[in-house]
């Protein structure tokens, strides 16, 4: 019986969304160094992270017991829901050519509240709509501490049927960005023959004033960002310190 | 496993009729244009060289066709998985990406030019071990990005370089298909472009194909035939991969025709193939 639930109810949960495959060639690719399990810090382009502290509650989550949840018969759930808080509070310093450049906080948030009926219709929460994914931030550029940059972004970690987006603001300055599929630059070296390629990538798209600016990869084994040369330093800084957290970020959904 | 049905079909059908099947070209258009078949294909893939018509290929260079597979923490989370979840069934998401270069020149005895290609894959998978033998271990794609870029470098003063990119984006939650013989929803989209004109390349599933004997049948489902490739919206050129032909429109001048007969070889050429090609 398990086995053929699981073939048999996917085939109920899907939605259907136009896609649009998004081209941004103009920018210039730039490698992305460390972030791995002995460098933790990133580098790319002239930026580079620094000082990267995660609390320790960041590596725990906290879950209800539900004594419902023991409703199971020969393995098959009747019942469960899935209460659960995880959070994600890290902060680095960003340098600039070795320059310090702006100090960023960020503090990442998912409440999980989805629950399963084995003989009902399955409500909106099982498909993570009751779910709160949050990362809120703050980037404290060196040039003007009293002008901070906020970040909101939602659904970072994919668990609701929405678009991955997020918003940079400064008083009157706006920076969006959201995951798409876009045709990007594989490589900026001009005197290469692959300048002239450009590659489909899965990418967080960055845009001012309507305006792609700005790109990082999805995945974790494109470890490239694209910037666009001529940025405003303060748009730059916002924009490096915002792809340095989606690429430090954990997935907190567990 | 929609995916293999249809693969299954399709050889079924091509099996079973013995012949090759080639591309059903209206009328209209075959009648201004020259067909040109496309030969070494097949066969022996070390030096390999095309020719067809007045164009031939130099020795086709290939790097290493290289295929990475890893697991990806950034992963969507679908319903399937959470199913999964709660029945403890064991899965990972999977990430695999697949490169392959190769350039060559082209020439019709007169032009020359210089084709340099680059195809890349990268798909991501739900792998699941459900820990039957009956059910065995099975995976389904989430999705997956095709792209295939290529520089096309005239060796004369007065041509432009143009550059070549043909892709496709499959994203199984934005995917429409729901019946039985619905082909998935495929973002596809192909254009070369110098800057000034640019030549749409535009996919062409069909249904209907010709046999040897010249007679028309039916797939029962739509597959990718070939390439029909536009420029200031007429038809300039059909390439029918099916057929390994080129149908060229006659009336082209001479250096565009290299650039349609470079995109043609160019595309000929692919070692990665997309998930429905």
């Amino acid at each position: 019986m398990k086995q053929v639930l699981i073939y048999i109810l996917p085939i109920l949960f899907s939605a259907s969304v136009e896609a649009q495959v998004q081209k941004a060639v103009h920018l210039s690719p730039q490698k992305i160094g460390g972030g791995s399990l002995f460098k933790k810090n990133i580098s790319f382009a002239d930026f580079q992270t620094k000082k990267l502290r995660r609390s320790i509650g960041s590596f725990f989550s906290k879950r209800a017991i539900i004594p419902a949840n023991l409703l199971k018969i020969e393995g098959v759930p009747l019942y469960h829901k899935e209460k659960r808080t995880s959070k994600d509070y890290f902060h680095f310093d960003l340098e600039q050519d070795g320059d310090f450049a702006a100090y960023v906080e960020v503090q990442a948030i998912m409440l999980q509240n989805e629950t399963f009926r084995l003989f009902s219709k399955k409500d909106s929460s099982f498909f993570g709509k009751a779910n709160t994914d949050l990362l809120l931030g703050s980037i404290q550029p060196s040039a003007d501490t009293t002008t901070w940059w906020e970040i909101a972004a939602w659904n970072l970690n994919a668990t609701k049927q929405e678009a991955q987006q997020g918003i940079i603001k400064q008083s009157d300055k706006e920076i969006t960005f959201e995951k798409n599929t876009l045709l990007l630059r594989e490589n900026g070296d001009q005197n290469s023959i692959d300048t002239l390629f450009s590659t489909l990538y899965m990418a967080y798209q960055f845009r001012y004033k309507g305006e792609t600016i700005a790109a990082v990869a999805y995945k974790e084994n494109d470890r490239l960002c694209w910037i666009k040369k001529g940025l405003d330093q303060s748009v730059q800084t916002a924009v490096a310190a915002t792809i340095s957290i989606l690429r430090l970020r954990r997935n907190i959904y567990k | 496993m929609k995916r293999a049905f249809y693969f299954l079909l399709t050889a079924l059908v091509i099996l079973t009729s013995c012949s090759t099947p080639k591309l059903a070209i209206p009328e209209q258009f075959s009648s201004v244009s020259e067909r040109m078949h496309i030969k070494g294909l097949n066969g022996w893939m070390i030096n390999q060289k095309l020719t067809f018509g007045t164009y031939k290929t130099s020795k086709v260079k290939r790097g290493w066709n290289t295929k990475t597979t890893r697991q990806d923490k950034n992963s969507d989370i679908t319903s399937e998985e959470r199913i999964m979840k709660l029945f403890n069934v064991t899965n990972t998401n999977t990430t695999s990406n697949q490169k392959q270069k190769y350039q060559y020149s082209i020439e019709d005895g007169k032009q020359v030019a210089e084709v340099f290609c680059s195809e890349r894959m990268t798909s991501e998978e739900l792998q699941v071990f459900t820990n039957n033998r009956w059910l065995g271990d099975f995976s389904q794609t989430k999705n997956y990005q095709y792209s295939f870029t290529a520089a096309i470098l005239p060796m004369s003063v007065k041509e432009e370089p143009w550059q070549l990119v043909v892709y496709n984006n499959y994203d199984k939650k934005k995917d429409t298909a729901r019946k039985w013989f619905d082909l998935p929803y495929v973002e596809e989209e192909g254009m070369a472009t110098n800057g000034k004109d640019t030549i749409q390349i535009k996919p062409l599933r069909v249904k209907n194909i010709t046999s040897k004997d010249g007679k028309e049948r039916q797939f029962p489902v739509k597959i990718l035939g070939g390439y029909e490739l536009r420029l200031d919206d007429g038809v300039i050129g059909v390439i029918d991969s099916m057929g390994h032909a080129l149908w060229i429109y006659k009336e082209l001048d001479e250096p565009t025709k290299l650039i349609v007969a470079s995109i043609c070889s160019a595309l000929m050429l692919r070692k990665i193939q997309d998930v429905n090609g």
